[in-house]
């Protein structure tokens, strides 16, 4: 897909791999593979003796019996092989096929798994990968498909040019000589038509952007909406007559050279071979019935299978360069890693003059500078500050969800990184902003694990927590409803207050010592979020607590409160140490109480 | 889509003519064109691939002299020549003229998509059938034009054939027909199982294809590493697995049964039947030429296949109508919130009215909102407070006119806004939604809701982003206001925070000459600062327009002329932020809940 070339050699071997990798799950596969490619091959040959036999037979004529005998032997081979090749196709292969899949993905999951999450940052890296995951089920069947395929028109062509050099060398040699400057063409042709999609695949993309702007329900309120949808439609006629250019640019590039590989590979043999063999037919009288009928459909034979296999070299190309990505995803060792699988309780926790950024295709954009800080268990500190100033980042850092280079981040006094980061994570509880439901039932996106029997109380306990009761009563399974309609029309789509309930029961429901709370509010109406704040405040007990909120009400009890700007820690303290301190805390509190405090004043 | 539904013809021909309509709106010409190319075509193979065999032999046969022969055998492969040409210049017309189809179809669905009554998109078949076949329109259009010049070819090239045999052995016809029979026959039974297997296994591969996105989008990337959810959807994908595997076994004899019939039919019947038949015709009955004995063998298997393929896209013809009938459903759906030419402009705002409003989603039995009465004069300020579900958004669809209320009614300047020209109507109206949508366009076009913008509405934008607290952000960008918004299309193209898009929506209300604002939850995203900036610039920028809008904070109905609470779909307390504190009822409690956590230690009324 890429314009990357990777040489024939690492073709060759990336192809063995793929060969190597589904042996691995379907050792049957090969065989049956190559069964079918010699079995058709030499059905093909048959084919034609058969026809040459059969008019050369009636014209000279044979006796009946010995016709009918060969006639009958014919088609009973075909009986049989075809019998094997129906089972082949839709009773092995799609079962092969499922558990191909299976294996495949099992594997290709778990490293998926196991990348860091600043993969993801990496568009090609993750083009690449969605590219490798997405096609893996069909791409390694293919690979075994087309190798019977290419044995079989390689033996295929090998014995028609056999029997065709025999019934006219010069046919033989003329097709031969045809095809082989075909081969050249085509390539021509793939590397013109790759350009020329080069060109259109952008134009294409805004096509079926604006196709999905229109058809899907997200965007059907702002549609209507001033003159937008108008415009959406114009920017659509202009994308169509951009896209219309291209082809019109290069049409000429395209069609002489397709006009060459048209004459080359199907008028000139079509025309010019037929021809030439039924005017031998008419000249020569030796050239015999059976001559004729064999000479044509070998030469129709001979094309398609050349022709055939000049595709599916071709398509090994392909093959080989979607394997190489496989292999390089594969290969992909997560850099966050550690040792140490015993991780202790959690004790404190240390932050030492972190700095950090995100790396967006080779260029850093700085996030967070200097961060020095310490949290000891049962402490309760809150993160505030503007929009963008790296409060998030900083969560994710303490999961490790990314690593640090500069400065260093100690758990119980020691560098995290020393722990291996999934037993590491299972003390720390996180709600983000951007959470999931996933298409599970209620319990488990709670637990965030499967449900077993004796987790009614742990469930029920931490979405009430969360105070999600109310919705709970509605639910017509409970705690076993569905969540989204991904699988089931009587699955249930949760509001966005809702889900947020939910991704906080989450969080309680895992039993983490340190637990990190981002925004848990925000799409909480005043009520529940004062509700949320009382349950936080009495399920939490001793736990140790990271929240973060624009809400400044809700963090001015914690222990310690920290104001972010552009990535540093300005001031630090107590709500009422920062607030003495008249800094810009003060300054953004006052700006948000001054309402609600005005009307307090007034009253008191 | 369907597959049970019952074949039948006429609604068939029908709808097939509706889409050729469609498509000859776009490229007239097209489907002749691909009739015709499938004729020619078709007649080309016959004369070049069969013709041309019997003739020679005959001719042989007959002693007809030499060069004529030739001179037949040249025209005949010149026409094959010719054909090639002509399949060439097909291919060139087919890729411009289908983009002109394309620009039609595509066209009349967006038209319609955005003026089509939101209320349509509560229905889950609507979404999953009608929205659906809309978005496949020209890959329909596509597949209709080649199963014409396919069908026309089929036909041509059988009929061909079959006079051809008719005219030598027509006892040969009966064995070409029996796949036809067959296809008549069992075909629709055949394509339903194949359709039963396909529909039982899509269904089960959209339960792993879905796992499968769990574990390579970024979105679910955070969870997959946090939680356990992989094991439970890796369990998911299993099953799936085991699932698909038992299906097959169910379905894959079947399969495999119906495939070897079909083969066989043409193997054994037409290819050896005839073999065998012009065998005993030529040795032993004696009635037949040793040059028909060949035509005839080659031309059985021609004419089967020909036939076939007829009956084939029988089939085929019944499935496009299946699709277009959907098609045509989202088409012709009937959009009851329709603009009225001839209706008067509403006018410059001066009030709006709700009597008695009442507005029940046709998906549900509890209505979103009843009896919901109130005024809102020129200048005024509204605020609309409750609980998460309590019909607020409702509200501001029924103001926009996106749904029209099922019960009482809605007046502006004291006229029902149903009798309003519906355009200008909606144009009085500024909106920023609770999750606003960008689109991919520029950010200035993205804020004047319109492209081929003039300097002076660039201006406009410009201006509109620094109210919005923007500016900062937009001015970093490669090409300021003029970048185009997501990356998706451009490698410079600017990526906004949740906080950002919201400023950035929140700019086309400052743009907008609408005298009406409505703002749905504007803020949520936004830090203590940004907000506060946000509500200032917004009041002095909309200084003499009219306000209404919907906030969980609290502290932004202190600046309302008048705060409408809402419960269950109901106004429970109306009236300026102090009268409603004095009530001392929801309102109050749920300000104090907000407003005490401010109060200075010690003071607030905690206890309460």
């Amino acid at each position: 897909m890429k314009g990357n070339k990777t040489g024939t050699k690492r073709v060759i071997s990336n192809i063995f791999f793929g060969i190597r990798y589904t042996l691995k799950f379907s050792p049957g596969f090969i065989a049956v593979a190559l069964t079918e490619g010699i079995g058709r091959a030499l059905w093909h040959i048959v084919q034609i003796l058969f026809l040459r036999y059969f008019f050369d037979a009636v014209e000279s004529g044979v006796d009946f019996r010995q016709i009918l005998f060969v006639l009958l032997a014919y088609t009973a081979y075909n009986a049989v092989f075809e019998l094997f090749n129906k089972w082949r196709l839709n009773v092995y292969v799609p079962r092969a096929r499922i558990k191909l899949h299976k294996c495949v993905q099992s594997e290709l999951y778990k490293k998926a798994r196991s990348l860091d999450l600043g993969s993801y940052d990496d568009p090609e890296f993750y083009n690449d990968f969605i590219w490798a995951i997405r096609e893996s089920d069909t791409r390694f069947i293919d690979i075994m498909d087309h190798v019977g395929m290419i044995v079989n028109r390689v033996i295929c062509s090998a014995v028609v040019l056999g029997v065709l050099a025999v019934i006219d060398p010069v046919v033989a040699a003329v097709l031969f000589a045809t095809v082989a400057a075909g081969f050249f063409i085509k390539k021509k042709i793939t590397k013109v038509w790759y350009d020329c999609n080069e060109e259109m695949n952008p134009v294409r993309r805004k096509i079926s952007y604006i196709n999905r702007l229109f058809t899907l329900p997200e965007y059907a309120a702002e549609l209507r909406q001033g003159g937008i949808s108008a415009h959406m439609r114009g920017q659509n006629n202009k994308a169509l007559d951009e896209y219309a250019g291209i082809l019109k640019k290069t049409r000429a590039k395209r069609y002489s050279w397709g006009f060459l590989s048209r004459f080359l590979m199907d008028t000139f043999p079509q025309a010019g071979i037929t021809g030439y063999i039924i005017i031998r037919f008419v000249l020569d009288p030796m050239f015999t019935l059976g001559d004729l009928s064999a000479g044509i459909s070998s030469c129709f034979k001979l094309f398609w299978t050349l022709d055939d296999i000049s595709n599916y070299v071709n398509k090994f190309n392909e093959h080989g360069l979607y394997i190489e990505k496989v292999r390089r995803f594969m290969e992909t060792e997560p850099k966050i890693r550690g040792e140490e699988k015993d991780v202790p309780g959690f004790e404190s926790f240390e932050l030492r003059n972190v700095s950090f950024g995100y790396n967006f295709g080779g260029e850093e954009k700085a996030v967070l500078s200097d961060i020095s800080l310490k949290l000891r268990r049962g402490e309760k500190i809150a993160f505030v500050g503007y929009n963008g100033a790296g409060k998030t980042t900083l969560t994710k850092l303490i999961m490790r969800l990314y690593d640090v280079e500069n400065g260093e981040i100690l758990y119980n006094g020691r560098n995290i990184k020393d722990f291996d980061p999934e037993s590491y994570r299972r003390h720390i509880g996180a709600v983000f902003q951007d959470y999931r439901i996933f298409a599970a039932s209620l319990a488990e996106n709670v637990l965030g694990r499967e449900f077993t029997p004796g987790d009614e109380e742990k469930v029920l306990s931490a979405l009430g927590a969360a105070s999600f009761e109310d919705k709970l009563s509605e639910l017509p399974e409970g705690i076993h409803t569905q969540l989204t309609t991904e699988f089931s029309d009587k699955g249930i789509g949760l509001s966005g207050g809702e889900a947020q309930k939910v991704a906080i029961a989450r969080v309680f429901a895992g039993e983490h010592e340190l637990m990190i709370l981002d925004e848990p509010s925000s799409a909480l109406d005043p009520v529940a979020e004062f509700e949320l704040n009382r349950s936080i405040a009495e399920n939490a007990g001793d736990k140790t607590l990271i929240f973060i909120s624009h809400r400044l009400s809700t963090t001015r009890m914690a222990d310690r409160i920290y104001m972010f700007e552009q990535g540093r820690i300005i001031e630090s303290g107590t709500h009422d140490e920062l607030m003495t301190q008249n800094g810009k805390y003060a300054h953004m509190y006052t700006v948000q109480a001054k309402k609600y405090l005005a009307d307090q004043l007034e009253k008191g | 889509m369907g597959g049970k539904k019952k074949l039948n013809i006429r609604r068939t021909v029908k709808n097939i003519a509706y889409f050729a309509r469609l498509i000859r709106r776009g490229a007239p010409g097209m489907l002749v064109f691909a009739a015709a190319y499938g004729a020619f075509s078709a007649f080309s193979a016959f004369l070049g691939y069969t013709y041309i065999l019997m003739y020679v032999l005959n001719a042989i046969q007959a002693g007809v002299n030499v060069r004529e022969i030739l001179i037949t055998v040249a025209v005949i492969l010149g026409v094959l020549v010719l054909s090639g040409f002509v399949n060439l210049f097909w291919e060139m017309y087919f890729e411009s003229a289908i983009i002109k189809v394309e620009k039609y179809i595509n066209g009349l669905v967006y038209k319609k998509a955005a003026e089509i009554d939101l209320a349509c998109y509560e229905s889950p078949e609507f979404l999953d059938t009608y929205l659906k076949a809309s978005s496949e329109g020209i890959s329909r259009a596509r597949s209709l034009i080649m199963s014409v010049q396919y069908s026309v070819y089929d036909i041509v090239n059988g009929v061909s054939n079959i006079a051809l045999m008719a005219a030598i052995a027509p006892v040969f016809l009966l064995l070409a027909g029996v796949p036809f029979l067959c296809t008549v026959l069992v075909g629709r039974k055949r394509n339903r199982f194949r359709h039963d297997y396909q529909m039982r296994t899509r269904e089960v591969e959209r339960r792993r294809d879905y796992v499968r996105r769990t574990f390579y989008l970024g979105d679910f990337a955070k969870e997959m590493r946090l939680t356990s959810m992989w094991k439970v959807m890796f369990r998911r994908m299993s099953t799936a697995v085991d699932e698909l595997f038992a299906i097959q076994k169910k379905y894959g004899v079947g399969l495999m049964f119906f495939a070897y019939l079909y083969d066989q039919l043409f193997d054994v019947i037409v290819s050896t039947g005839s073999k065998l038949l012009a065998l005993y015709k030529t040795l032993i009955a004696k009635d037949m030429l040793v040059g028909d004995c060949f035509v005839a063998v080659n031309s059985a298997e021609n004419i089967a296949y020909g036939l076939n393929g007829i009956g084939e896209s029988l089939l085929e013809f019944d499935e496009h109508s299946m699709y277009i009938e959907d098609f045509r459903r989202f088409i012709e759906t009937e959009v009851k919130i329709a603009e009225n030419e001839e209706a008067p402009d509403p006018g410059p705002f001066e009030s709006l009215t709700l009597r008695n409003v009442g507005y029940t989603y046709p998906s549900s039995d509890k209505s979103a909102l009843s009896d919901v009465s109130f005024t809102v004069k020129k200048g005024e300020r509204i605020a609309i407070v409750g609980h998460n579900g309590a019909g607020k958004s409702t509200l501001v669809k029924l103001l926009l006119r996106l749904y029209d209320p099922g019960e009482g009614e809605i007046l502006w300047n004291g006229k029902d806004i149903k009798e309003l020209r519906l355009g200008s109507y909606r144009a009085g109206f500024a909106t920023v939604f609770q999750d606003p949508k960008l689109f991919s366009v520029s950010v200035a076009e993205n804020v004047m809701q319109k492209g081929d913008l003039t300097a002076e509405e660039k201006v406009t934008a410009q201006k509109a982003l620094e109210n919005a607290g923007i500016a900062g952000k937009i001015d970093e960008l490669s090409k300021g206001a003029d970048t185009t918004v997501t990356r998706e299309f451009d490698s410079d193209g600017a990526v906004f925070s949740g906080g950002e898009a919201q400023k950035v929506a929140v700019a086309r209300v400052f743009a907008s000459p609408a005298d009406v604002v409505i703002m749905d939850e504007p803020t949520s995203a936004l830090d203590p600062i940004a907000e506060q900036e946000m509500y200032s610039n917004m009041f002095r920028a909309c200084e003499g327009k009219t306000v209404i809008y919907i906030s969980h904070r609290l502290s932004s109905a202190v600046f309302a002329d008048r705060v409408y609470m809402f419960e269950h779909g109901k106004i429970i307390e109306q009236g300026s932020h102090a009268r409603l504190l004095e009530l001392d009822g929801k309102y109050a409690d749920m300000w104090h809940k907000q407003a005490d956590a401010y109060a200075p230690a010690g003071e607030g009324g905690t206890e309460r």
